[in-house]
């Protein structure tokens, strides 16, 4: 059976490390962003590197020496008008499909892996590379991963520096020890917990060059078969290059849970309902009804950092206000949209907990979960005075094809 | 022995850490409520508050003299207001989870920290007894942050119109006279 492993972050390091990793791994391509034309001198979207990367660099520096291998890569995806057909498209599906023409078996997950990577599906993995720009992103996915993937699978946290001086990390996790967030500072904790919250010192991060993403890529790829194959030994330690002339090395990371990490790290359990239905067939309504049964009258959906949005959007640039549907975050924002500007919409507040009430008796009762913003194998944690328990809808492949 | 099976009544013996930080969350934002409502009371219907939910409050403050931008052009304008402050997943579980305020309406609103309904007000730490007070001093352009900023072209108003500021003087809360109990002697 082939190994599922989950790719989080298909952009520049994430689109060099794919085509490196073997065609026998089955991959989950997780990003929420479409290919920008900024993307294209940095990452490998075009087919000629991720069918023969080797070959591909090769002809490219040969050609020219001269020339930075971000102008050349960009010159490889644009045509002659000097549009590239990858513009627009998401990068998830882009990566997935190179590695499916390779022979490979890839889904993609388009979309905010807060919302997209699901328990039904970390409960599948054997193995994750996280290749994120955003440390929320990092949190999101060691949420997930540490609550509901089998305890002591890989999980390697892969970085490139900004500059052309390939200088790569690779921390290396196993679930149910030491994760992502712990080694986060306070401020990147609090990084995307709320689409509300405003702040005067906005940051940008920085953008990785090509030949830094690629060399992290490569790394990430070969640290990942070489723990695959049994070489636990490098699991709880950082490998680090700091530029090509470099040799790397090695540092432990501390061996338990970092105290003050949000991560649950298996302090809590509870019973999980395995649902017989998955997203498509259950309503929002019959979720509501399950969970009354089991937690309660009183039973509350508590979505942790998912939200619902409250009393409505706004566009960042327009300042165009909506309402909002009672859906989850990112399908409440698809349908509110009522302006062209790019980006995306801000909700004014965030509903974090609803009663299994407001739902069985709110206008979302005959939606699907599917339509009301959840992915299949979606879990929903709900407390309520007889117990706590998370409802866990059935995982099928079709359901992802279907998506 | 201290009984911690309960924490202000409510039974905690047998409950999951998240049905625990539930209910406290819930008391917590009783008891936020309870206080926010006395001081509505006493701000002679300068502002109203309302909770929404487990996850907000809205508050509603009457005719303030404010900044707006009206066709472009700033300006001093009354205007009421309709903030709403959210309360974040862990609140008041973590300290770093403050309160998150917004500016639902008035749209034509201007002040140097806000773009749109966003607004940086950092409320960490604030007591609910001076969450008004600090909303009103925003909105009121009593507190402004001129290092960093959102809006550019109200920062620069704000320079150049130091001398009008605050936009409103009023106090929030009008102080009510204290009336003098005569004393009498007893014979």
């Amino acid at each position: 059976m082939k190994p599922l492993v989950l790719v989080g972050g298909c952009g520049a390091v994430g689109s060099w490390l794919i085509p490196s990793l073997d065609e026998t791994v089955a991959l989950l391509c997780a990003d929420r962003d479409i290919i920008a034309p900024e993307n294209l001198g940095v990452a490998a979207f075009d087919a000629a590197a991720h069918l023969d990367p080797q070959r591909a660099q090769h002809a490219r520096r040969s050609a020219d020496p001269q020339r930075s291998a971000d102008a050349q890569n960009a010159a490889d995806v644009t045509d002659a008008s000097g549009a590239s057909p990858l513009l627009g498209r998401k990068k998830a599906e882009v990566v997935a499909e190179r590695h499916r023409a390779r022979g490979g078996w890839a889904y993609a997950l388009h979309g905010d892996v807060r919302y997209t990577l699901t328990p039904g599906l970390a409960s599948r993995l054997d193995a994750a590379v996280v290749c994120f720009d955003n440390a929320s992103a990092f949190r999101d996915v060691s949420e997930v991963l540490w609550s509901a993937a089998r305890p002591g699978i890989p999980i390697l946290a892969v970085t490139c520096g900004g500059g052309d001086d390939e200088h790569w990390q690779v921390r290396l996790f196993a679930t149910g020890g030491l994760c992502p967030a712990c080694m986060q500072s306070p401020a990147e904790r609090q990084e995307g917990t709320s689409s509300t919250r405003a702040s005067c010192a906005a940051a940008e991060a920085p953008r990785a060059s090509a030949r830094a993403a690629e060399a992290a890529g490569r790394a990430g790829a070969s640290l990942l078969a070489r723990v695959m194959a049994g070489e636990r030994s490098l699991v709880g330690r950082r490998l680090q290059r700091d530029g090509r002339e470099a040799a790397p090395w090695s540092v432990r990371m501390p061996e338990a849970a970092v105290p003050g990490c949000p991560i649950p790290h298996g302090r809590e359990t509870w019973r999980i309902e395995e649902l017989l239905q998955g997203v498509d067939d259950l309503t929002v309504g019959a979720l509501a009804e399950r969970a009354r049964d089991l937690a309660g009258m009183d039973a509350t959906f508590v979505l942790g950092r998912r939200a619902l949005p409250l009393a409505g959007f706004t566009c960042p640039q327009c300042k165009h206000a909506s309402g909002a549907p009672e859906l989850l975050l990112p399908a409440a924002a698809a349908l509110a949209r009522a302006c062209d500007c790019p980006g995306v919409l801000r909700p004014l507040g965030e509903r974090r907990t609803i009663t299994a009430h407001e739902l069985v008796g709110g206008p979302m009762r005959d939606t699907s979960l599917r339509a009301w913003g959840a992915s299949p194998g979606d879990g929903f944690l709900v407390t309520g005075a007889e117990a706590t328990v998370e409802l866990r809808c059935r995982l099928t492949w079709e359901e992802l094809d279907r998506g | 022995m201290a009984d911690n099976s309960t924490i202000s009544g409510v039974c905690t013996s047998g409950l999951s850490t998240v049905a625990l930080e539930l209910q406290v969350r819930r008391r917590a934002l009783d008891n936020m409520g309870a206080i926010l409502e006395d001081l509505a009371r006493s701000s002679q219907g300068r502002f109203t508050v309302m909770r929404l939910g487990d996850d907000a409050f809205g508050f509603r403050l009457a005719d303030v003299r404010t900044l707006v931008r009206v066709d472009g052009a700033l300006s001093i304008a009354q205007r009421s207001f309709f903030l709403l402050v959210g309360v974040p997943a862990r609140w008041p579980m973590d300290r770093n989870d403050a309160l998150e305020p917004c500016v639902v309406s008035p749209a034509d609103w201007a002040h140097p920290n806000a773009s749109g309904s966003a607004l940086c007000l950092p409320l960490q730490g604030v007591m609910p007894e001076e969450l008004p007070g600090l909303l009103y001093a925003c909105v009121s352009l009593r507190k402004t942050q001129l290092d960093d900023y959102l809006d550019r072209s109200a920062a620069a108003w704000v320079r150049a119109h130091l001398d009008q500021l605050p936009t409103d003087p009023r106090p929030l809360f009008p102080e009510i006279p204290v009336r003098e109990i005569p004393v009498r002697e007893i014979p």
